[in-house]
């Protein structure tokens, strides 16, 4: 027995440093392993996603046109865009030469079977080409009406609308083995479905000077420990940190961490037409609510001290953004209450929010604590999430807490969280004058002229207290010494041509 | 012995069919909303009809159950909802990465508890208390908890082993053996500890009897008396509880493979749950209650070649 316990011991000994000196096989040139937090439903292009599930589309399809990390727009398959005086008819002059993996040739026909696949398929950002009525082919070009002048347009062709074969637009094969033109091929010999996607370099990809890395592996790491370990470890070189106790050391390990602030957290005040019967109609009693939270304590409760107190819903790199609008409603629960006695609430009232796992015990505390504090007695109703969007879009609650996110393009947040039909404003309100500034925002011309509106529709609705912004919450992207990131802003992850290098 | 199978078979089919008709009823209840949860809040109600229609969730509980129970029993269940592949196909690799997990893991498990389980009840003293202390530790500490230390040492300080991710034996054994190390050893740890435990008793217990005497006293040797016929007779107890380990690995696998990212079978438990992807959910079910029923037929007939006495109860 002694001779057997010694013999096994040596020879795991032995087989540890074996294992240990195991390297993994290196293909040739430089490679980037992204690492992301989840898997795709689908490879067809009319299932395109963005942020997270972005890199796996902007591997191997391109786009109309790209989007600079300094938000600036710039040619890619259209390498000429035009828009007409009333803002309803973008001309896009499709690229020559340019070819999808498969030999057939990029073309303004191809371009168009995109588009309206696009439009009705089942990708979560179908909304964006919405404002699309009708796509038609001239000579070299694309030509799209719009049901409206939409600033957010630029946006959508840099974004979830990629272009793929139109040989296999529809097809079952299209869902898993993507034929597109972008900068790398699906290797699908030794991808891992859901696990490890390899990726070899589009021989014939037009944009090469574009193409950093020879080589992409994308890695699925959907548990943030498992994240931070797979970035300490080097098994990824550029990976999201949700983990925010891993900050430190990651830091202290020498990994950059870039952040910004995409989402913000706070109320949505949903029922300012008072048509479901609740006080929030009056605009005094929407102040009151604005100053009944401490915010630099509620930033500290339930994100750690991870972002920056806000008060508008404006992003800070939007044009419109005004910092001074952050301290419109100072923390003021005597002021509250006066303000509510004026409105004729002077014992305050009830009002009713839906609640979820998803939000935990902590944040929903906190809203229910402070409002109380100035008379408002908040009654929850626990919704099971996957009613939760449902429900709120009935609408049932006069008013809700959130997490929402903002897109690299401000009038994105304008069309989902602001305007009559935005999904996140499911009572329809608006009034003349937001009306109206969202109009001055989609007619104008220059990005100088647009900023002037974003700035007046956001003091706007700050003064008008649409919303009561809490915070705007820290995402933090990791990434490792062999590498440069460059975060777009209003992107979770940064777009694969532009934003990595080699370090 | 064909009517202790048969009547196995028949138990083992009827308790797959209730726990898929009891999976599919509550997963069908939970139903109405998920076009908003796949799509996203911004999905227009136009999106959700068109997702209701093109996924049959317009259809009434029972022509959704009877179009997929007929697939099923073909092996076909359906497209998943939130994933590229079918769902037979997302299965089937990925039962075969959990398989290799958890049957490596069995297999250690069984091997190093009859090694220290046979030690622990021949030699008694300090490696006898050393064996009952591991059981202890075996069962307080989570095996999820063991895989965080594991990694923490073995992986991210010192780098042994792998932190993350998963290569087939058949791509790059030395690349395997440092990717499945330490899952492996987390997954076993607890079977270990439990199974050496058993084995001990087991052994102890039956070295008492009277025919180990009278095959002492015949002169058999004791290496002989202790493997052929001892542990033949310590064993079936221990092979009942390493089929029970063997769906607690199973289970165990679930959250080891979300540690590792390793794209198990329970990995895809976690996603397509969260996801509410009702075909590979039920996909994930019905395959999991198979490999149970499967398992657990095995280890009785087994068992029941080992000992008769099995055959007759």
């Amino acid at each position: 027995m002694k001779k057997f316990l010694a013999w096994s011991a040596a020879l795991a000994i032995a087989t540890t440093g074996l294992i240990a000196g195991v390297a993994p096989a290196q293909a040739a040139g430089k490679t980037l392993t992204y690492g992301v937090i989840a898997t795709i439903r689908s490879y067809a292009a009319s299932s395109g996603e963005v942020a997270n599930k972005g890199p796996f589309y902007q591997a191997v399809y391109d786009t109309l046109l790209y989007q600079l990390p300094s938000g600036k727009y710039t040619s890619a398959l259209a390498d000429k865009y035009t828009v007409d005086k009333a803002g309803t008819t973008v001309t896009l002059h499709i690229r020559k030469g340019v070819k999808f993996t498969d030999g057939a040739a990029v073309t303004p026909a191809a371009v168009k079977a995109n588009i309206e696949a696009f439009q009705k398929g089942d990708s979560p950002r179908a909304s964006d080409g919405a404002s699309i009525t009708s796509v038609s082919v001239k000579g070299e070009n694309v030509i799209l009406k719009l049901l409206y002048p939409d600033p957010s347009i630029k946006w959508a062709l840099s974004a979830a609308i990629y272009i793929q074969s139109p040989a296999t637009i529809g097809t079952d094969a299209a869902k898993k083995v993507p034929v597109g033109s972008g900068p790398y091929i699906l290797n699908t010999s030794k991808t891992i479905v859901d696990s490890v996607y390899y990726f070899d370099p589009n021989p014939t990809f037009w944009n090469a000077k574009a193409r950093k890395f020879d080589n992409l592996i994308i890695k699925v790491i959907s548990d943030p420990t498992a994240a931070v370990n797979a970035l300490k470890t080097g098994a990824v070189d550029v990976m999201n940190i949700a983990d925010m106790n891993s900050i430190q050391s990651l830091k202290d390990a020498g990994f950059t961490i870039s952040k910004q602030r995409l989402d913000w957290v706070g109320l949505t005040l949903v029922d300012r037409a008072g048509r479901m019967g609740s006080p929030l109609k009056s605009v005094k009693v929407r102040q009151a609510i604005n100053m009944a939270f401490n915010r630099p304590a509620l930033l500290q409760a339930l994100a750690k001290g991870n972002g920056e107190v806000t008060e508008q819903i404006f992003a800070s790199f939007y044009p419109g953004y005004d910092a001074k609008l952050d301290s419109t409603y100072p923390y003021d629960v005597a002021r509250a209450k006066a303000l509510l006695a004026e409105a004729g609430y002077p014992n305050g009232f009830e009002l009713s929010m839906p609640t979820t796992a998803a939000f935990g015990t902590i944040a929903p505390a906190a809203i229910k604590q402070a409002l109380g504090d100035i008379g408002i007695t908040v009654n929850y109703t626990d919704v099971p999430i996957a009613q939760l969007f449902f429900q709120m879009q009935m609408p049932k609650f006069p008013a809700y807490y959130m997490s929402l996110g903002r897109m690299p393009e401000p009038y994105v947040l304008v069309k989902t969280q602001i305007s009559r039909d935005g999904a996140w404003n499911p009572a329809g309100y608006g009034d003349a004058k937001s009306d109206a500034l969202i109009r001055g925002i989609q007619q104008a011309r220059t990005p100088a002229a647009a900023a002037k509106y974003y700035k007046s529709l956001n003091s706007y609705l700050v003064k008008q207290a649409w919303f009561a912004p809490l915070y705007q919450v820290d995402l933090m992207f990791g990434s490792s010494k062999n590498v440069k990131v460059t975060l777009q802003g209003g992107n979770a992850v940064p777009y694969l041509l532009y934003g990595i290098s080699p370090a | 012995m064909t009517a202790f199978i048969a009547r196995r078979l028949a138990t083992g089919v009827l308790l797959l069919l209730t726990v898929c008709t009891i999976a599919f009823y509550l997963l069908y209840l939970g139903s109405d909303s998920v076009a908003h949860a796949i799509l996203g809040a911004e999905a227009t109600k136009a999106d959700i009809v068109r997702f209701n229609l093109s996924h049959g969730l317009d259809k009434p509980f029972i022509e959704q159950y009877w179009n997929w129970i007929t697939h099923a029993v073909r092996g076909d269940f359906g497209e998943p909802w939130t994933f590229t592949q079918s769902v037979t196909e997302a299965i089937t690799s990925r039962m075969g990465v959990t398989l290799i997990l958890a049957s490596t893991a069995l297999v250690f498990s069984a091997i190093v508890s009859v090694l220290l389980g046979v030690t622990a009840a021949l030699r008694g003293g300090w490696i006898d208390r050393v064996v009952q202390v591991l059981g202890l530790v075996g069962f307080a500490v989570p095996n999820f908890l063991l895989a965080f230390l594991l990694v923490a040492v073995l992986a991210v300080q010192h780098p042994i082993f792998n932190a993350v991710g998963w290569v087939p034996p058949s791509q790059d054994f030395g690349q395997f053996m440092k990717s499945a190390t330490l899952p492996v050893f987390a997954l076993a740890f607890a079977g270990i500890a439990s199974v050496s435990q058993q084995v001990r008793g087991a052994v102890k217990d039956t070295l008492q009897l009277d025919f180990v005497r009278t095959l002492r006293t015949g002169g058999l040797s004791h290496k002989r008396v202790v493997f052929k016929h001892a542990l033949r007779n310590a064993a079936a107890p221990a092979l009942s509880i390493l089929g029970l380990q063997f769906v607690g690995l199973l289970g165990g696998a679930v959250i080891i493979e979300q540690i590792f990212a390793i794209p198990g079978l329970g990995q895809f438990s976690v996603s397509a749950t969260a996801a509410k992807d009702l075909p590979a959910v039920m996909g994930i079910v019905t395959m999991t209650a198979l490999i149970v029923i499967v398992v657990n037929l095995i280890i009785d007939l087994l068992s029941a070649t080992l000992n008769p006495k099995v055959r007759l109860s």
